[in-house]
């Protein structure tokens, strides 16, 4: 009796329950955080696709006793772990699945493959028929930087500093190569901040818009956009891959992939890789990468001051973004004598197809038979190609 | 290629200073050159971009060209004009029979409607 007694307590002393009230209470919290992502991602739509697999990961990693939050930052460490070397905390971890899966994020192969599968759903038609756009995708990386600039003031170092401003390009896959390459350990907060905001931008922009613009240059009605022939959509990836790589070669692998992937849509020949490229290989590394990511999340370097500066700075850089391509837009406005409708700017921020959709709802409510959102997709998507080249910028300036 | 060079010597010269730490002209460098490169890098885009739109216009407008000057040679239709009263009667007697019945062929529909 006495041995079973031992053996129910000895069971009961290690379990994860116990651990919140010995030192892990920071797993709770975690838990409860992973719920409410859940709940937003599930309930509230805020982009499942990615907000559910990283909200089940930051779940799993808090798990006390499971063993499965992602233990290395580098690749150094990861060869460690596979070794059976690594040792934290006087204990010597063993690799997991979760340990595995993250290398992808490590070496920065999903967000490149993850860019091949946009680039195979995108169409650059308003793009290639209305090539100014790409001034209004420049225009909203302001808030990059904008950002990388408050962070330094709020005492964060330049790596951090960059994976901060880089939320404000409103792209998950590139905040996530940035992030993984200059600070790592931010990875998890900053991963939650940008799919949060891309998720709040019909909350974010419209009030900026209505602020920035007057009731007549929202109502402007543009042209028709020209007809953009199969040869036109074909030569641009191919060009821009050129241009681009050419110019900024930190840019090239996220800027490569994207070209490939539109690529494989537009050449009519590759049909099948195309397809697969949308579904398939998208889904399975989404998956891959939201939970990996996930993983990274632990109570330790989540719930600290910085966070709640990270989650400030982020609404930050997406305002300034905004604001910084309606203003453009303005400008443009200006230079054409009220051709251009100044909303467009707006949706240079990289949520493809959320920004342009909040630019069309903005211009209806003050032209009903206005529709913007073809002439808005111009800018959004040259705001994928623009927070591509701004996260090689700052790659490339930043040391790491 | 120019640009890369051009980062590696500023990020040698300006960051890995003698003293070794990040100064606040560092983070200017970074926030305004930083802004201008994306900005230069997307101007140099429209360039090309619109030379190719103006490129790609012309070669359009030939092929279009090209396209309506193809039509007239185009194969005469199979049938043209009206299929006179004597085919018709046989077509619709060899429908006739091939619905299993009697055939007639009216030579004369004028006479026939008498």
């Amino acid at each position: 009796m006495a041995q079973f007694i031992d053996a129910l307590s000895k069971l009961a002393s290690e379990s994860g329950f116990v651990s919140f009230f010995t030192g892990s209470w920071q797993n709770l919290v975690m838990i409860v955080v992973a719920c409410v992502l859940l709940w937003l991602g599930i309930k509230k739509g805020f982009e499942p696709l990615l907000m559910v697999p990283i909200a089940f990961g930051m779940l799993l990693a808090n798990l006390p006793g499971a063993n499965l939050a992602v233990h290395y930052h580098n690749i150094p460490e990861f060869i460690q772990l596979i070794k059976g070397e690594l040792i934290v905390d006087g204990v010597k971890l063993e690799a997991g699945l979760l340990d595995w899966l993250y290398l992808g994020v490590k070496a920065g192969i999903y967000p490149p493959l993850i860019f091949l599968g946009i680039g195979a759903m995108t169409d650059f038609s308003p793009l290639i028929a209305r090539p100014s756009s790409f001034i209004l995708g420049a225009a909203a990386q302001l808030g990059i930087f904008g950002a990388f600039l408050m962070a330094m003031f709020l005492g964060f170092d330049p790596q951090a500093a960059g994976s901060i401003g880089i939320i404000g390009g409103a792209d998950g896959p590139t905040a996530i190569l940035t992030t993984s390459i200059l600070k790592p350990e931010l990875l998890g907060p900053i991963a939650v901040a940008a799919y949060s905001y891309m998720a709040l931008v019909p909350i974010i922009q419209p009030p900026i818009m209505k602020l920035l613009t007057t009731k007549k240059e929202r109502a402007v009605v543009m042209e028709t956009l020209r007809p953009v022939s199969k040869k036109e959509k074909i030569l641009f990836p191919i060009m821009v891959t050129i241009v681009v790589s050419l110019v900024l070669p930190s840019a090239g692998v996220l800027v490569g992939c994207l070209m490939l992937g539109n690529l494989l849509k537009e050449s009519g020949v590759t049909e099948r890789l195309s397809k697969m490229a949308q579904n398939e290989l998208c889904n399975i590394v989404t998956i891959m990468l939201g939970l990996s990511v996930g993983a990274t999340t632990n109570g330790q370097t989540f719930l600290t001051g910085n966070t709640l500066k990270i989650v400030l700075l982020g609404l930050i850089a997406f305002g300034v973004g905004t604001a910084g391509g309606v203003l453009f837009g303005k400008l443009m406005y200006v230079v054409t004598k009220g051709k251009v409708n100044p909303l467009i700017g707006s949706a240079g921020v990289s949520a493809v197809p959320m920004a342009a959709r909040v630019s069309q709802k903005v211009g209806q409510q003050e032209n009903p038979s206005n529709f913007l959102l073809m002439h808005a997709m111009g800018p959004n998507v040259s705001g994928v190609i623009g927070s591509a080249v701004a996260a090689g910028v700052l790659l490339a300036m930043i040391p790491h | 290629m120019l640009l890369e060079v051009g980062f590696d010597m500023i990020r040698r010269g300006v960051f890995e200073s003698p003293a070794g730490t990040w100064d606040w002209s560092n983070t200017l460098v970074v926030t305004l050159a930083g802004f201008f490169i994306v900005f230069l890098v997307l101007l140099l885009l429209i360039i090309v971009f619109t030379v190719f739109g103006k490129i790609m216009k012309k070669v359009n407008e030939k092929e279009a060209a090209k396209k309506a000057t193809e039509e007239p040679s185009s194969p005469a239709p199979a049938v043209s004009g009206e299929v006179d009263e004597e085919t018709a009667a046989v077509i619709v007697a060899a429908i006739t029979e091939a619905r299993g019945g009697k055939a007639v062929v009216i030579k004369d529909i004028k006479e026939a409607s008498k």
